[in-house]
């Protein structure tokens, strides 16, 4: 143990008095601070929009009551001369389709400045309509698309594609330089084994490299209160160390059997390049390559006519359609006119349920389609350390494609909560004003006030939950003593060519 | 590294600097090609690129296909769908709307840009303008934030690793094995040498874009002449003028590292610390930093200003001002007796006042993306990859530029619909309590919306991409020079 403690200290000396060391560790803090900030800054904005977002609902439900409260107070006031029904919270067909403003958020977790993962592409706001899911389905920031295409330079980046190139450089010195200056077999004959230099020496080094970044970015982050400073943002800052730590075993790993099978740094540094390449380009691309191909998803272009094509069936059986519901809702059946005769506004919950059930196999296409090419990546992942690293950041800072598809299933079954609400009030109102028409909109009829009982938005507790480690990412620790396992057979296959 | 090194024996003619130089240009080109034909190493890199290379290709090709065929039926059956919706009042038909799809380019297979990150149709509809929708990226299985391969990443990221690693030995190697001073003495000159080695690396990295090129050839060919494109042939020989340049830039820069650098482990790490910094982080930093160029509202903020003034009805002083002239003109005392229908001079009144509305919120909107596109393509001086990848993506009509050039068109064409539907409207006031009606003949009135991208400013092209692209050659190939000097008159160590 004293013999290894003095080979790390010896070794960590001499690796920190070259200056291109210190220039490497120094330019990668920068960078991975630099990774840092913006995660953060990305995470202020989508913070700031949700934000605006509740106010804005909340802004629309107290002008709503203001005005419930003048109108209903003295309806043919000058200042409602002009209202038109369908665009005024004072009734409920213009409140439901048109007035009433509703979000729902997903909220964010304490380790989401770690990583921006996939919340560029799926908006962690989105407003919800009583009429269809369609303005959740189609929802997206407004972000200059070059941002998404190239990609977001945050600490996922950072610690996924530059800091492997930084351990690599760190590592290939490790065997290879005493291979080259014939320093190997003095070092061998007192006694060090070549398994433990390499082990220790390449461990070591990315182990105070590792150690370096995430006391300098926890640091960081946790001072400039892009992580908070509690419990949970504690948490996430352990989670965060313990991923990068994992992921650095694996590429120290790699870096581990580099330098077993190279004779020389110059043959180390080119191999530990193209491993680095191959993992971090080339394979992931393939399973992307590979998940298209075999789980194809039907062109989105067969969706819209799918669509198209739906809605005109609806208008076509609407009489057929609007008597089948009044019969299964006798309670709103209308007295005095046909079922078929109802207005538009009135009926246009059910066309869009109608809608909703006559899509309901192309729907059910899509999702498997989406599910099976999710699935397919998910279960490819395993061969990609790169993939799984992402997913495991992704994961933590709660900005990955499985929470979000949680979040929208809740989303989903708010939307039919919502709509549910709105067609009894609709239907309701409309036997009122047929019962007791009023030239204008009246309490009775469609007059609304009851905005404080429409249903709101609130992720469940498990949409604020902790993230656990992705299962998956353990995988990383296969990887890592593979690679281990790959160094120590190349050393013993060295040793027993020498012997020969 | 026997793939990185060159040992070149050349005999040169005394006749003439000139003859001189073809004929060392000639010989070392010819020992290089030779070596490295013969090295299993430069067989794996290559046949790795072009695997690579093939694959991304071949799925681009198939992946455009299917969107453009897609994309085609769709579009055709809504024409079909818009001119058979039946008799119905215009202003019921401007709300039933059409669909409109993006046409997309050949090059956009090579080069896909944004293509993944935005939305493939839009709905034209009354009243309203709405967003481009069904962004493909929503349908992916979380591969969004990994490279995804396509041509454009073999020639821009894959391509310069590739000549990295059969070219940061060139020089390098000789200086490394005590070779310099026989290279010095052989009497052939070392810009030559470096030009023919540098010109095999590319050549190299050109077989590279080969797939690119047949996928195109072969997409052209199914496509006939169906190009959205009124520029297509400028825009192709641009394109590859522009890879060449890329290319040729790479090429001098492992010139330069391999001839300054003391041995060939510096050369390598230098290499890779440049590709890292020019191809990894200067693209994504310039596109987070552009952000600050001008920021961009959210899309419920950007929504909720739109709904609130779409919301005000337009000045009632001024719209009753147009009644009372509207009843004086037909010397009518209601507007039940007008001969014009009241609801579609409303109508034409409403969408004007959507139009004014919608340009007001989204005219800055899309000024703040032209302003960071300007703040991105600045880091092309820093970065060649920058450069290249605004260029192509721009040539290949997917930038960000060219989609607002979609999203414009398309709403041009909304309000031209609109204006159509609520005009014949207008003329055609209700009978007897009876709503008017109009057929098929109004529906055929509108053409059916074709857009074709427009052509390529060229001086925007040439001073915000091909300038820097150039200039980074130009430093590249200065880099090399003084590198080669170095090598010429340095010390041989």
């Amino acid at each position: 143990m004293t013999r290894t403690l003095a080979l790390v200290r010896y070794d960590l000396r001499s690796l920190l008095r070259e200056r291109g060391t210190l220039v490497l560790l120094a330019a990668a803090l920068l960078l991975a601070w630099y990774g840092l900030f913006e995660g953060a800054r990305f995470q202020r904005h989508t913070q700031a929009a949700q934000q605006a977002a509740a106010a804005q609902e909340g802004g629309a439900r107290d002008a709503a009551v203001k005005l419930a409260a003048r109108y209903f107070a003295n309806p043919d006031s000058p200042e409602f001369a002009s209202l038109a029904y369908y665009r005024t919270p004072v009734d409920v067909r213009g409140y439901a389709f048109r007035s009433h403003v509703g979000f729902a958020s997903l909220p964010a977790l304490p380790g989401a400045a770690f990583a921006i993962g996939e919340a560029d592409i799926r908006p962690a706001t989105v407003r919800v309509r009583a009429e269809s899911m369609e303005s959740v389905r189609t929802a997206a920031e407004i972000e200059h698309p070059a941002r998404l295409a190239i990609g977001r330079y945050d600490l996922m980046f950072f610690v996924v594609y530059l800091w492997p190139l930084v351990l690599l450089t760190l590592t290939a010195s490790v065997l290879t330089q005493d291979r080259e200056s014939l320093r190997l077999r003095s070092l061998l004959l007192q006694g060090v084994g070549s398994e433990r230099i390499l082990l220790v020496q390449a461990g070591a080094r990315s182990l105070f490299a590792t150690a370096l970044l995430i006391a300098t970015v926890s640091g960081a982050a946790l001072l400039s209160g892009a992580i908070a400073a509690d419990a949970a943002g504690l948490g996430a800052v352990a989670s965060w160390a313990g991923i990068v730590l994992l992921y650095s075993a694996f590429w120290s790993a790699v870096a581990s059997a580099v330098c077993a099978c190279c004779a020389n740094r110059m043959s180390a540094a080119f191999a530990g390049f193209g491993l680095w390449l191959l993992f971090a380009i080339v394979v992931p691309a393939a399973l992307d390559v590979a998940a298209r191909v075999q789980a194809p998803v039907p062109p989105r272009e067969r969706y819209v006519q799918a669509m198209r094509d739906a809605l005109d069936q609806v208008n076509a059986n609407r009489s057929a359609s609007l008597a089948r519901f009044y019969d299964s809702h006798p309670e709103w059946k209308p007295t005095r006119s046909a079922p078929g005769d109802v207005a538009s506004s009135v009926s246009r919950l059910h066309r869009a349920q109608e809608l909703e059930r006559t899509m309901l196999g192309v729907e059910r296409e899509f999702a498997l389609a989406e599910g099976a090419r999710s699935a397919l990546f998910e279960h490819l992942s395993m061969f990609s350390p790169i993939t799984l690293a992402n997913a495991a950041f992704a994961a933590l800072a709660g900005n990955d494609h499985a929470r979000h598809r949680h979040f929208i299933g809740e989303v989903g079954r708010h939307q039919h909560r919502l709509r549910d609400w709105f067609q009894d009030a609709i239907q309701r109102a409309a036997l009122g004003d047929e019962q007791t028409r009023c030239a204008r909109t009246c309490l009775g009829g469609y007059g609304f006030r009851d905005f404080e009982r429409v249903p709101r938005f609130a992720a469940s507790s498990a949409l604020s939950a902790a993230p656990d480690l992705p299962a998956r990412a353990w995988m990383l620790l296969a990887w890592t003593g593979g690679f281990a396992a790959l160094a120590l057979a190349a050393l013993a296959h060295e040793r027993r060519r020498q012997r020969r | 590294m026997q793939a990185t090194s060159n040992a070149t024996t050349l005999t040169a003619s005394r006749s003439g600097p000139e003859r001189v130089w073809r004929e060392a240009f000639a010989g070392a080109w010819l020992a290089d090609w030779r070596e490295r034909r013969r090295d299993w190493r430069v067989a794996l890199v290559l046949a790795l690129g072009l695997g690579l290379a093939a694959s991304a290709a071949l799925l681009a090709a198939l992946d455009l296909d299917r969107a453009r065929s897609a994309r085609a039926a769709a579009a055709s059956a809504e024409s079909e769908r818009w001119i058979h919706q039946g008799s119905k009042n215009p202003h019921s038909a401007a709300h039933y709307g059409v669909y409109v799809f993006k046409p997309l380019p050949t090059l956009a297979a090579i080069d896909p840009g944004v293509e993944h990150y935005v939305g493939t149709s839009v709905w034209l509809e009354a009243h309203k303008q709405n967003d481009m929708v069904y962004r493909p990226a929503a349908d992916s299985a979380g591969a969004d934030r990994q490279f995804r391969l396509t041509p454009a990443l073999v020639l821009q990221v894959l391509a310069p690793a590739a000549m990295i690693f059969l070219g940061f030995g060139m020089f390098a190697a000789e200086r490394e094995r005590g070779m310099l001073p026989a290279l010095r003495l052989n009497g052939a000159p070392l810009g030559a040498l470096a030009v023919a080695r540098g010109a095999v690396l590319l050549c190299l990295a050109l077989s590279m874009s080969l797939p690119a090129v047949l996928a195109i050839a072969l997409l052209k060919w199914h496509a006939g002449s169906a190009e959205p494109l009124v520029d297509s042939a400028t825009r192709a020989a641009l394109f590859g003028a522009g890879y060449l340049v890329y290319l040729a830039t790479w090429a001098a820069l492992v010139t330069a590292a391999s001839a300054f650098a003391p041995t060939m482990r510096a050369a390598l790490a230098t290499l890779v610390t440049a590709w890292t910094v020019l191809v990894l982080v200067v693209p994504r930093a310039a596109v987070e930093l552009a952000q600050s160029a001008a920021p961009l509202p959210s899309v419920h903020a950007l929504r909720q200003a739109i709904e609130d003034q779409l919301g005000m009805p337009d000045d009632p002083a001024e719209a009753d001002r147009h009644k009372r002239q509207l009843l004086a003109q037909y010397g009518v005392r209601q507007v039940s007796e007008l001969p014009v229908n009241w609801s579609g001079v409303t109508q034409l009144r409403s969408e004007a006042h959507g139009n004014a509305v919608f340009d007001r919120h989204y005219g800055p909107l899309f000024d703040a993306m032209g302003a960071q596109d300007r703040a991105i393509a600045l880091a092309g001086w820093l970065s060649p990859a920058v450069a290249i990848g605004g260029l192509s993506s721009r040539l290949a009509a997917s930038d960000n530029a060219s989609h607002l050039a979609f999203v414009q068109a398309a709403e041009h064409h909304r309000r031209l619909m609109q204006e159509r539907l609520n005009t014949d409207l207008a003329h055609h006031p209700d009978r007897g309590g009876v709503k008017y009606e109009a057929g098929e003949a109004l529906w055929r009135s509108i053409p059916p919306f074709r857009f074709s991208y427009p052509a390529v400013d060229g001086a925007q092209l040439f001073m915000r991409w091909l300038l820097p692209l150039l200039a980074g050659l130009a430093i590249a190939l200065a880099l090399a020079r003084v590198a080669l000097r170095r090598l010429r008159r340095g010390s041989v160590k």
